[in-house]
């Protein structure tokens, strides 16, 4: 196993054991920020031990990226940027037009959710293409 | 630009896996590089041209 996914393995089991820790002697005085803290710590250990386990299974000893990945992610990134800008400024003026209202938890997710599609979807299209200009 | 990689590989018997893991890219990257798909760095270039015993200019062929 690489020394980086060794790390995220290790921080989620440790995490882990706080939030067993934390539910064993805490567990008499379970105000809502212990249990909070346990939930957090619960999630987070999930999250590492899944990205450590999960990128072994995946990439084994094989590199994860290279120079034409590097390329190809730094493209994705900015072609998701420049979407998420204009969608920004669409959204701005739909609503300094009256045209369209959203509240900012809306405006928020909707922004998050267009950058992440935009980048998996670039990533996945400039992938089948050998290399990039 | 004509790409001999395959060639070279063959002579040594390595598979475009035993290659990747020598040069320390991905095997995608070594089947569009012998596809002339993706231009290398030259430091990739030299990288290659070392693990297949050879030079860049015997690997990588420029045609006017």
């Amino acid at each position: 196993m690489k020394k980086e996914y060794k790390y995220y393995t290790g921080i989620g089991v440790a995490a882990f054991l706080v939030a067993i820790t934390l539910q064993i002697f805490w567990s008499g005085i379970d105000t809502i920020w212990v249990s909070r803290i346990k939930s957090f710590l619960t999630t987070a250990g999930i999250v590492f031990i899944a990205l450590g386990v999960g990128r072994h299974m995946i990439y084994k000893e094989k590199p994860e990226e290279d120079e034409r990945t590097k390329k190809i992610s730094a493209l994705t990134l900015s072609y998701s940027w420049i979407v998420t800008f204009v969608l920004v400024s669409v959204l701005l003026l739909l609503d300094k037009w009256d045209i369209f209202k959203m509240t900012v938890m809306q405006a928020l997710g909707l922004t998050m959710f267009v950058m992440i599609v935009v980048a998996i979807v670039a990533e996945l299209y400039l992938k089948r293409k050998g290399d990039i200009e | 630009m004509k790409i001999k990689i395959k060639e070279f590989r063959a002579k040594y018997n390595l598979t475009q896996e035993d290659l990747a893991k020598k040069v320390g890219v991905r095997r995608e990257t070594i089947v569009f590089l012998e596809k002339g798909k993706y231009n290398p760095s030259l430091n990739l270039a030299y990288k290659v041209s070392k693990a297949l015993k050879t030079t860049i200019d015997e690997l990588f062929i420029f045609e006017d």
